[in-house]
């Protein structure tokens, strides 16, 4: 966190423009429009039901993998829509990769297998490179120091704040320019929470992060901005230090300070 | 904790600002009875200013034990954070002023009678009248959370300033027309000062009242 005024003019990754989600019948966003500033933090927070986890889900093309999902508006990356006509999603979740709440290692799969399986499935066969973009990220996960010397070991056989970091350096591993984490350090404890939020501040230098989390305190330490969601709906976008200290909106108020 | 008793806790902090600054009032209405109330007993007011001041201490202590552990325990945002650190900087200074009604009154309980002070002493009436309005203004602006009444007190720290200024040009008259007054003078001097720190303490609630509201730092801002 600094206490320095940012004079940069902030970048825009994504753009979501009037963005509406259903599940069959049951509209589950309404009417989205929000502008994702590159290299920085954005947390999504509202209570459960919100729409939070779907808003993710639709940044990166997951939400239409659930039957009767769907949505309308746009998704603006880098100048181009995700849902345009002949875009393809597995290249799409690739560029935005996305960790979840649980550690979802691969099983059966090594810690070395783990990382490499998106190089591979992306191409890349040439085992020096592997080796390179293996260690990359698994520096960049903050994991390298405590797995180099058995990446042959099942993923599964790490701890649970491992195997979240384990799942970052997977995405991290296919150069991703967006990274989607939901809730991902509700079932960590303190520690491991610690080392993915302050891999979460190393990463954004890298990525840009737009995580969903339940934790007030935590998107206050994390993000450098905030979407507050109710019903569906989208209340305030704002600075983190602003949202916490003078909120815009009367329902974020209430909501972070527990008078709901 | 749950929402429901953070505010039961919020509010007894607001009483126990209350009761600071309810002593603060008691004192400056003390020292202007010593100052201007010739049958007045001043050494009794004196003690009863003491005791007072004693209290204002001890309730500083607990305020600033209770905020600690509130801010440790609840980790508080937006209004409530303001509320907690508003209360925090009204709380120091209430107790300045506690500090600065002592210092009139021990000025007071001093003072020796001469009828060429009577313009000097009018003035510093009318001005502790003034800073004592300022006080109970700045006190119910912030038990009531009135940012309008706030900006009034603010505005109001100019005339206390003015006030100030005329009763040194007053005293000073007096010590050229009679040298030997200018022990009294001095005294009458810093209790004029005194009052104007009062005024200053009171714009300071006023400000946090401001920011309490609107989440703006206005400090200062007349110095621009």
């Amino acid at each position: 966190m600094s206490f320095k005024k940012g004079k940069m003019k902030q970048k825009t990754l994504i753009e979501v423009k009037a963005l509406s989600a259903w599940f069959k019948k049951s509209q589950a966003l309404s009417n989205i429009n929000l502008l994702i500033e590159k290299n920085k933090v954005t947390a999504i927070i509202g209570p459960s039901g919100c729409g939070k986890s779907t808003f993710i889900r639709c940044l990166n093309r997951l939400h239409e993998e659930v039957e009767g999902a769907y949505l309308k508006g746009e998704v603006i990356l880098e100048g181009k829509n995700i849902y345009d006509l002949g875009s393809d999603p597995v290249l799409i979740r690739r560029n935005i990769g996305m960790v979840f709440q649980k550690p979802n290692p691969f099983p059966g799969m090594s810690i070395y297998d783990n990382v490499a399986i998106g190089l591979k499935l992306s191409g890349i066969k040439k085992r020096s490179l592997l080796d390179e973009r293996v260690e990359r990220s698994l520096r960049n996960a903050a994991l390298w120091k405590e797995v180099k010397d058995h990446l042959s070991r099942s993923g599964q056989s790490l701890s649970g704040g491992q195997q979240q970091r384990l799942c970052i350096a997977r995405a991290l591993a296919v150069n991703p320019s967006v990274m989607l984490m939901d809730e991902p350090t509700s079932a960590l404890e303190p520690i491991s929470t610690a080392w993915i939020e302050e891999l979460i501040q190393k990463l954004k230098n890298q990525v840009t992060v737009v995580f969903v989390t339940h934790n007030m305190q935590q998107a206050a330490r994390v993000s450098d901005r905030i979407a507050f969601f109710l019903n569906g709906e989208l209340v305030e976008f704002n600075k983190t230090s602003w949202f916490f200290t003078k909120p815009k909106h009367s329902k974020s108020e209430d909501y972070i300070t527990g008078r709901f | 904790m749950s929402v429901k008793l953070f505010d039961e806790r919020l509010n007894e902090l607001k009483s126990l600002i209350a009761s600071m600054g309810g002593c603060v009032e008691q004192m400056l209405k003390e020292a202007s009875m010593i100052i201007f109330q010739k049958q007045a007993d001043k050494e009794k007011l004196y003690r009863v200013i003491r005791d007072r001041e004693i209290e204002i201490d001890s309730l500083q202590v607990k305020l600033g034990k209770y905020c600690f552990r509130l801010l440790a325990v609840q980790s508080p945002v937006a209004k409530d954070l303001r509320m907690i650190l508003s209360i925090i900087a009204t709380n120091t200074s209430l107790e300045r002023m506690g500090d600065l009604s002592l210092n009139i009154a021990k000025r007071g309980r001093d003072l020796k009678e001469d009828p060429l002070l009577e313009t000097s002493l009018h003035c510093l009436e009318e001005m502790l009248i003034h800073i004592s309005l300022m006080v109970v203004d700045c006190l119910d602006a912030f038990i009531n959370e009135d940012e309008n009444l706030a900006r009034q007190v603010i505005i109001q720290d100019r005339k206390a300033d003015d006030l100030k200024e005329k009763i040194c040009f007053e005293l000073k008259s007096c010590i050229l027309k009679n040298t030997k007054l200018i022990d009294t003078c001095l005294q009458l001097v810093g209790v004029a000062e005194k009052l104007e720190r009062i005024g200053d303490q009171a714009t300071n609630i006023a400000e946090e009242v401001v920011f309490l509201q609107t989440g703006m730092d206005i400090k200062h801002q007349q110095q621009k």
